[in-house]
């Protein structure tokens, strides 16, 4: 049997680091509560029978957020054999309101206590022996980000594990209390004989509901607690909740008074220093949007630009392509091989490939601003905006992530604990142009506008457009209306973002992105090259007669209102449904195909002679708005929970697209002398219903709701 | 020949990849989008 | 009554009570706001609201709508 040793702490205590140092794993650290939300598991270094659980970031055993139950069902059923509490020391007492309860569970415990270098730095002294007398549990100093003392604690919770050591704190609740929980205890006979009978005594207290499910107790049983619980309400006067809080803070005071020595207590800390400019009244929003043109200046049109040039024109189109075909030739290869690799393969790989440069230099900027704890503070800067749409700051972190990559960034939405929040933040963080859909935007910049600067900007916005409408029509439906969000949230400390955490980071991202050129792009270009280099009897033919050019033609004509509807667009944007940069794939491969010489110009000249810029400025919003990649989609119905709010969300996204898209192509038609009766008007009707839904004033259910949390 | 050759090394890497796709998709490791470097790729399921 | 909501910046009061119920107040609590603590308020976002405050030590940003479950003296 292998031991099982749980790792338990506070989002920004240096968990994930020391998961990474006990287990060797490479996983990323962030530096917003929450990147670690699943559980995630390791074998030990150097004893491999030693399975490290890494559990989420959490600031308490409560049940109201999702990491918070996962975690304690897992501590509590699950019975791992020893629990590894790693404790910010330069945050320590909030750090121990987590360590107080897991030391309830009944599970021997060491405390990490992580960070010390920052704490020696600062002039402070932490007691180990009176902090460890007073817990009743071992403690160890650890620097996780230097990496000393994780191996000692690893030794410590293993001897632990094997003796089963429970933990025995000094400290005690006021007398009251403690009298009401030896008497539930003791009532309870189901939990009176439990390892974890404290911790199930004192979720019995607070009247938690889950628990109280759990445990299914008789009413008799129930009223008798209600009963001990009343009196030591009224006794205290306060909720049953709140005593139980203010009993665990009173008592980490006390342990911490004693055992912590401050060596001076109001000085400005250099991160307090570096808050006072970033998140300055005036200073703040200049700031933030001056970093947020920087990383896009630096990533899209400089450094990451000329590198992704040159693999586009240089490398992809002038001596890769060329050789392979030289060679295939020269071997004597049969046409459609040599068609199937160089136009299929190469083509479409390497369209792209070649904004891996792009996307190796933004994910190098963003996660240096996750690192360094910028992250959290664009949350704190831009929580205001977000609520007039109905949304809380952190939806800006998903949306953020999102401009990488739409799974992790849905993923993040796990962050926000109000449900009608958290739906609308994951049905509209997709809107965000991803890294993905940035070769659509190039090409579509590049071909269509000549590398315009307004384009790629113009994505964005439309992309935050899309998030802020939806934010306020959505809130105004059934299903969306919620109490208001409570947003409370810590503010990590600054610091230099290490270079390890940035370069795996960067590589895991830039090494997914290959991955999936290499596997999923790679197959879906070599079908589309199938299909439309053959056709239905099998010989082949050129692109315009082939079975997907037949199938095309089907679906076409629905997007035809949108100003694009040729078959080869309708196939591209089918096809970025399995990965956005598939659209692009496929307009190599479609236009390849018609044009022999490999060149990136090549495919530039075919689009504009087969698409007007306002039909290619349609075709480039529906495609960053419609419904996402299928790995998204599937990141979306994990996160809803259910097929029907994963339906309702794609049925949405792709509705605006269409809406959108029409919207822009008709009135631009208008402008320019074309209206079309019918698209027209539907466009009109489309832009009155908009402002309708906009204006249209708040539902009576929410006024309901505020007038209850107001009194 | 080279036809013949090259074609075979072609499918066989094809085939193999399809493979370990679908392999990597059973065992959950990935959520299909070949990121099993991705932070979030035990979520993947 | 006076709330946190009304605090000004650079001031350091005394928690006297929390209001409110369920979720809310259970976060305000966990993260370390109860009766007695002492809370710094530290500044105002940009845009005003919310604010950002230091209690035990470490920095926390509040909305000014939960802020004002929180009674100080």
């Amino acid at each position: 049997m292998p031991i099982k040793i749980a790792l338990a702490g506070n989002p920004n205590s240096g968990k994930t680091t020391m998961f990474n140092h006990l287990t060797g794993s490479t996983q990323y650290v962030g530096n917003w509560p929450g990147v670690t939300v699943e559980k995630k598991e390791g074998r030990l270094k150097g004893d491999k029978d030693v399975i490290i659980q890494d559990l989420p970031g959490i600031y308490s055993l409560s049940p109201y957020t999702l990491e918070e139950v996962v975690s304690r069902n897992y501590l509590v059923n699950e019975m791992p054999d020893a629990i590894i509490n790693i404790v910010d020391a330069s945050n320590i007492e909030r750090n121990l309101y987590l360590t107080t309860q897991l030391l309830e569970i009944g599970v021997p415990v060491v405390i990490a206590l992580n960070m010390i270098d920052v704490v020696r730095k600062n002039g402070d002294v932490i007691d180990i022996k009176k902090l460890s007398e007073a817990l009743g549990c071992e403690v160890v100093e650890t620097a996780a980000v230097k990496g000393t003392g994780s191996k000692e604690v690893a030794a410590k919770a293993v001897v632990l594990a094997s003796k089963g050591t429970k933990p025995s704190p000094r400290y005690k609740f006021s007398d009251t209390v403690e009298a009401a929980l030896t008497e539930i205890e003791n009532l309870v006979d189901s939990i009176s004989n439990h390892r974890s009978r404290r911790f199930f005594a004192v979720k019995l207290f607070e009247r938690d509901e889950k628990i109280l499910e759990q445990l299914k107790l008789d009413e008799n049983t129930i009223n008798r607690i209600e009963e001990i619980i009343s009196k030591v309400e009224n006794e205290l006067d306060d909720d049953s909740e709140s005593i139980i809080t203010n009993e665990r803070y009173t008592c980490i005071s006390q342990v911490v008074e004693k055992s912590v020595h401050k060596k001076n207590k109001s000085r400005l800390t250099t991160s307090d220093k570096i808050d006072l400019v970033l998140t300055n009244r005036w200073l703040a929003l200049p700031i933030f949007a001056a970093i947020m043109f920087l990383v896009y200046y630096i990533s899209i049109t400089t450094v990451g630009g000329w590198a992704t040039d040159w693999v586009n024109d240089v490398l992809f189109g002038e001596i890769i392509p060329p050789a392979v075909e030289g060679f295939l030739v020269s071997v004597g290869c049969a046409d459609w091989l040599i068609s199937l690799i160089v136009d299929g393969i190469v083509g479409g790989v390497g369209a792209v490939l070649g904004f891996l440069p792009q996307m190796i230099v933004l994910f190098f900027c963003l996660s240096i601003l996750e690192d360094c704890g910028y992250m959290a503070r664009i949350a704190f800067i831009m929580d205001r905006i977000f609520r007039k749409f109905g949304l809380s700051g952190k939806s800006f972190i998903p949306m953020l992530v999102a401009t990488g990559c739409g799974v992790p960034g849905v993923m993040a939405s796990r962050t926000i604990e109000n449900e009608s929040d958290r739906r609308i933040t994951i049905m509209t963080t997709t809107f965000m142009p991803c890294s993905a859909k940035l070769p659509i935007i190039a090409l579509i910049a590049g071909a269509m506008f000549r590398d315009s600067a307004w384009v790629a900007p113009s994505a964005y916005f439309v992309g935050i457009a899309a998030i802020i409408v939806s934010g306020i029509i959505l809130k105004k439906f059934k299903g969306f209306i919620g109490d208001p969000a409570p947003f409370v949230m810590e503010l990590p400390k600054y610091h230099l973002p290490s270079p390890k955490t940035v370069s795996i980071h960067m590589f895991d991202r830039a090494k997914s992105f290959v991955k999936k050129a290499g596997t999923v792009i790679l197959l879906a270009c070599v079908g589309v090259w199938f299909l439309s280099s053959f056709n239905w009897t099998l010989t082949m033919v050129d692109a315009e007669n082939s079975i997907l050019a037949s199938l095309g033609k089907i679906i076409a004509p629905i997007f035809a209102p949108l100003g694009w509807g040729d078959w080869k667009s309708a196939v591209s944007t089918l096809n970025g449904l399995i990965a956005k940069e598939n659209v692009v794939g496929t307009f190599g491969v479609l236009y390849g195909v018609e044009e022999v010489s490999e060149n990136g110009a090549e495919v530039w000249a075919a689009l504009q002679a087969s698409y007007t810029q306002l039909a290619a400025y349609s075709f480039l919003i529906f495609n960053l708005l419609c419904a996402p990649c299928f790995a998204a989609i599937g990141a979306i119905r994990r996160e809803m929970g259910n097929a029907k709010w994963t339906l309702i969300a794609l049925g949405y996204q792709t509705g605006l697209a269409y809406a959108v898209s029409l919207i822009i192509y008709q009135f631009g038609m208008m402008f320019t002398g074309n209206f079309s009766v019918i698209f027209g008007t539907l466009a009109i009707i489309l832009v009155a219903a908009f402002v309708y839904l906009l204006f249209k004033p708040v539902n009576k259910h929410e006024g309901l709701t505020r007038k209850a949390m107001a009194s | 020949m080279a036809t013949f050759i090259i074609g075979a090394i072609v499918f066989g890497i094809l085939a193999l990849i399809s493979i370990n796709l679908y392999k990597n998709r059973k065992k959950g490791t990935t959520c299909g989008c070949g990121c099993e470097g991705c932070p979030s790729a035990n979520r993947c399921k | 009554m006076r709330t946190l909501r009304a605090v000004n910046c650079g001031e350091t009061v005394k928690v006297v009570k929390l209001h409110g119920e369920g979720a809310v107040k259970r976060r305000i609590m966990d993260m370390g706001i109860t009766k007695g603590t002492e809370i710094y308020v530290r500044k105002v976002a940009p845009l005003g609201d919310p604010i950002e405050v230091n209690v035990r030590n470490y920095e926390l940003t509040i909305r000014k709508d939960d802020a004002q479950m929180i009674e100080v003296e």
